[in-house]
């Protein structure tokens, strides 16, 4: 098989189990660490798709044309690797003060404390 | 409130099937080294990363600066509540530790400067020597005296010219959107693609500080140490 397609079918794999880490586990931590999985998936499933077995699309001499990375999915996923690295810190903040009230990170006690 | 089925296996089931979708649609390789050459030409610089996210999508750079500005922020805020700040003394006090620290922490300092600097002509850029700045300016705050530090530099310090770059970056945009550029220099010259090496020394400034912000305000917390 392709290369190529058994690495997406990997990175794709990588985000189900993030997705799967934030919806079933119970610690508010191991959900932060489940969504930054998924986020690295996903941008690697980017970088992937413009990886054509060729260099950097860096372009040394603007007449001779050479075979290079598509630069358009780096550059887009460029944002969604700063705006992820914003909303760990935000989270992770948010956590340690959501814990600093209720005593506890487990999402069940949270929520019986929550009512009381 | 009571959900009669469980909602979370339904998220699952409908993230598999997108997933499905997403392996088998085939990858399309058209026009795709006509565009890396294309853009290239139009920003004057070799670098097509770079000349995609500061020229082509420059609004898109210009709020994402101004979104991580807003997240340090906020994660400060939160930090800051109920006072639970304490200034330690330094947290490495071996004399070999503190050599190897000062080293990585040169060591680092001047690959941001390198990064931003070339960010147009090789690859890396605004971001990736932010991220190298941060980190050279946490090594030396881990290991100097942060009482004696803080007589000179206060913790407010960074996160305000961290805040100052953006109005900096914000006008720099604003310049380019009116076609205020100035002359293109020769093609992989240090000085050439407009405003696009100082846009990049910028962002590298403000990511560098709000790095260093963020992790002097988690250092600086009674709840972790």
């Amino acid at each position: 098989m392709d290369i190529v397609f058994l690495a997406r079918l990997l990175l794709l794999s990588v985000i189900l189990i993030g997705l799967w880490g934030v919806l079933y586990k119970k610690n508010l931590i191991m959900k932060i660490i489940a969504m930054d999985i998924m986020n690295t998936g996903a941008i690697s499933l980017f970088v992937l798709s413009s990886w054509q077995r060729s260099r950097a699309p860096v372009i040394a001499d603007s007449t001779v044309k050479v075979a290079t990375s598509d630069p358009v999915p780096q550059a887009v996923i460029l944002t969604a690797i700063v705006v992820g690295f914003s909303v760990l810190a935000l989270l992770v903040v948010y956590v340690m003060d959501l814990s600093r009230y209720f005593h506890t990170l487990d999402t069940d006690r949270i929520q019986e404390r929550w009512k009381s | 409130m009571r959900i009669p089925f469980d909602i979370r296996k339904a998220y699952f089931a409908a993230a598999i099937v997108v997933a499905v979708f997403l392996a088998i649609i085939p990858d399309t390789e058209l026009g795709r080294e006509y565009n890396a050459f294309l853009i290239a030409a139009k920003a004057g610089i070799p670098n097509t990363v770079t000349a995609i996210y500061l020229e082509n999508r420059l609004y898109d750079t210009m709020f994402e600066v101004m979104v991580f500005s807003i997240s340090i922020t906020g994660a400060l805020y939160f930090l800051k509540k109920e006072n639970k700040f304490q200034l330690h003394d330094s947290l490495f006090t071996d004399p070999a530790t503190i050599i190897i620290f000062r080293g990585c922490a040169m060591l680092s300092f001047l690959s941001a400067c390198a990064l931003a600097a070339v960010g147009h002509l090789s690859p890396g850029g605004g971001f990736a020597a932010g991220v190298a700045f941060g980190t050279s300016m946490v090594i030396q705050s881990l290991i100097s005296d942060r009482n004696h530090l803080s007589n000179y530099l206060s913790m407010e310090r960074p996160e305000k010219l961290e805040k100052s770059s953006w109005i900096f970056i914000l006008a720099i945009s604003l310049l380019t959107f009116s076609e205020i550029i100035p002359p293109d220099g020769v093609w992989g010259n240090l000085l050439s693609g407009g405003w696009i090496p100082m846009l990049n020394i910028l962002i590298a400034i403000k990511v560098g500080l709000g790095t260093w912000a963020l992790s002097l305000g988690f250092l600086d917390h009674k709840w972790i140490f």
